[in-house]
């Protein structure tokens, strides 16, 4: 069969979510079990709420993407291509023991896919109104930004990754959140911080940036570092209660971060903070982005991964895309976030190269993606 | 108590590459199935620490935080595992989120955030605490939970030995 029609799972983090793509481009379904107001109300992802709520929703999201996907007979489907790392072990083993059942029972390929190469094909992704566009051409230079990635990565054909650079340290979606929480801003971080940034009116601070030289990595600790001094002597106290006093002699403490944020920090300092933060991950992201682009003399740029949804880092890397005259791609927003769509379309590609899992396929939630 | 006091070690780094080298140091005496807690606030160089370790056990691949991924794995002398509680609220979803396996018993585990769980969840450990001074000065409290441990306190001595003979104690003492 050889339809190119892929049916496609994706459970690596947080999100259960089944997708049918036709020729790695066009979405015939994708539904998301998005457990974000869950993760909201704790700050974070908690794995004990992702693990159960995959096993929760597992099931009716793959209804309701055979419902609306009209594939109830599997007849048309050429394979079923499945996250197979990175990410947590046991949410991982949900989607992929659904995906090899699904395989053993239809009688089909089974085809295993990166979860970080589905951020960049995302790219390839049409809705099914949207009109016919050209698919990327190589070379392409891709940046994806998360919550737990992000990287610059170099394709001279499909599935062909040559890595640039990487954070040494926290990912920048990471450094959103935790600094945003500094703040005393909402989960998640990175949306709370672009709005609270595009209110400041002071605009002349500056927070450090972490070039590393001529590399392409990126470093972000430094900068929360820093975006935490800012923010405690705005405060004019300690953020987190071991810093008192301190100086020489100091000792350790034991306790968590319980106050971490400064709730009495007024709001215009919040977008003042912000905005310099969010000014220094924007330039170093974009920066990087643009002369990798030109070293690599790509013919596309690509902007995936949780974070591409900040407007001011797709302007910014737009500018950049624009002076060298070739197009940046970014999906939408919610195909930028984890979905399963994303892994349709690399498991197309996948599939016509001849990839293929083994049927004891186990979950690598330390796959990474090129060295 | 007096035991528990024999058991503790403070430490200085003055700055981010010494943290790393104590981490290093620490980690040539690493036995299969240890597990060393990391408590500190945001900045104080739990992640370094954790760097400089996993260079230490042979681990060639770049260690970043896994605040977001919860757990990073990797392939040295021994398997590390490197956990982050950062996002989590306490022991239960830790325990069901698979935060804790018998893989681990084959290699090391460093767990940082690991104040955010029930201590008697894991209470055989060295814990590694980390204090800001300043910028970049760090006091690093060590603590042995029992025997198993005392080679890193002893580890930790003779690096703490090499530093002073080197002078940079008085370095970072007056810079």
């Amino acid at each position: 069969m050889t339809s190119g029609r892929i049916i496609a799972v994706e459970t690596s983090c947080d999100e259960t979510a089944v997708a049918v793509v036709q020729e790695g481009r066009r979405i015939v379904a994708n539904v998301v079990a998005s457990q974000v107001a869950l993760h909201a109300a704790t700050g974070g992802i908690v794995p004990e709420v992702a693990a159960r709520a995959h096993l929760r929703w597992m099931i009716p999201v793959l209804e309701e993407a055979e419902r609306r996907s009209g594939i109830s007979d599997w007849s048309d489907v050429e394979a079923v291509a499945v996250t197979e790392g990175p990410g947590l072990a046991g949410s991982l083993l949900v989607g992929i023991t659904m995906a090899k059942t699904l395989a053993y029972v239809h009688g089909l390929p089974l085809v295993p896919v990166n979860h970080l190469e589905g951020h960049i094909y995302a790219a390839w992704l049409l809705d099914h109104d949207d009109p016919d566009r050209p698919a990327p051409e190589f070379p392409v230079v891709a940046l994806v930004v998360s919550g737990g990635h992000t990287f610059l990565v170099e394709m001279t054909d499909h599935l062909t990754y040559r890595l640039l650079g990487q954070t040494v340290d926290d990912a920048a979606g990471e450094a959103f959140d935790k600094v945003g929480r500094l703040l005393g801003l909402p989960y998640p971080g990175g949306p709370a911080i672009m709005r609270a940034a595009a209110a400041a009116q002071r605009r002349d601070r500056q927070f450090p940036r972490a070039w590393l030289g001529e590399t392409f990595d990126f470093s972000f600790s430094g900068l929360k570092t820093a975006a935490r001094r800012a923010i405690e002597a705005e405060a004019g106290a300690s953020v987190d209660g071991s810093s008192n006093g301190e100086g020489p002699g100091v000792r350790p403490g034991t306790r968590a971060e319980t106050a971490e944020n400064s709730d009495g920090l007024p709001e215009p300092v919040v977008a003042e903070l912000a905005y310099a933060f969010q000014e220094s991950v924007v330039d170093v992201l974009a920066t990087k982005t643009g002369l990798a682009a030109e070293r690599c003399a790509a013919r596309t740029i690509i902007l995936g991964g949780g974070v591409a949804a900040n407007t001011v880092l797709r302007d910014r890397i737009a500018a950049r895309a624009a002076a060298l005259g070739i197009p940046l791609v970014v999906p939408r927003p919610a195909l930028c976030t984890d979905n399963a769509a994303m892994i349709g379309a690399a498991g197309f590609f996948r599939t016509r190269a001849g990839t293929r899992a083994p049927r004891d396929l186990d979950a690598r939630p330390s796959l990474k993606l090129a060295v | 108590m007096v035991t528990a006091v024999a058991r503790i070690r403070e430490l200085e780094t003055s700055d981010p590459a010494e943290t790393r080298e104590l981490g290093a140091a620490l980690a040539s005496v690493a036995r299969p199935s240890d597990r060393l807690a990391l408590i500190g606030p945001l900045g104080a160089g739990k992640t370094q620490f954790a760097k400089g370790f996993a260079r230490g056990l042979g681990v060639s691949e770049v260690v970043n935080s896994p605040s977001f991924t919860l757990m990073a794995e990797y392939a040295g002398r021994l398997p590390l595992f490197h956990l982050d509680l950062y996002r989590l609220s306490g022991a239960r979803e830790a325990l069901a989120g698979g935060m804790f396996d018998e893989r681990q018993l084959f290699g090391v585990t460093l767990t940082e955030w690991a104040d955010r769980l029930d201590r008697a969840l894991d209470p055989d450990r060295l814990e590694v605490r980390f204090a800001r001074v300043d910028s970049d000065l760090r006091v690093i409290e060590l603590e042995s939970s029992g025997e198993r441990y005392d080679a890193y306190l002893e580890a930790a001595d003779r690096w703490a030995q090499r530093r002073k003979s080197d002078g940079r104690d008085l370095i970072a003492a007056t810079t």
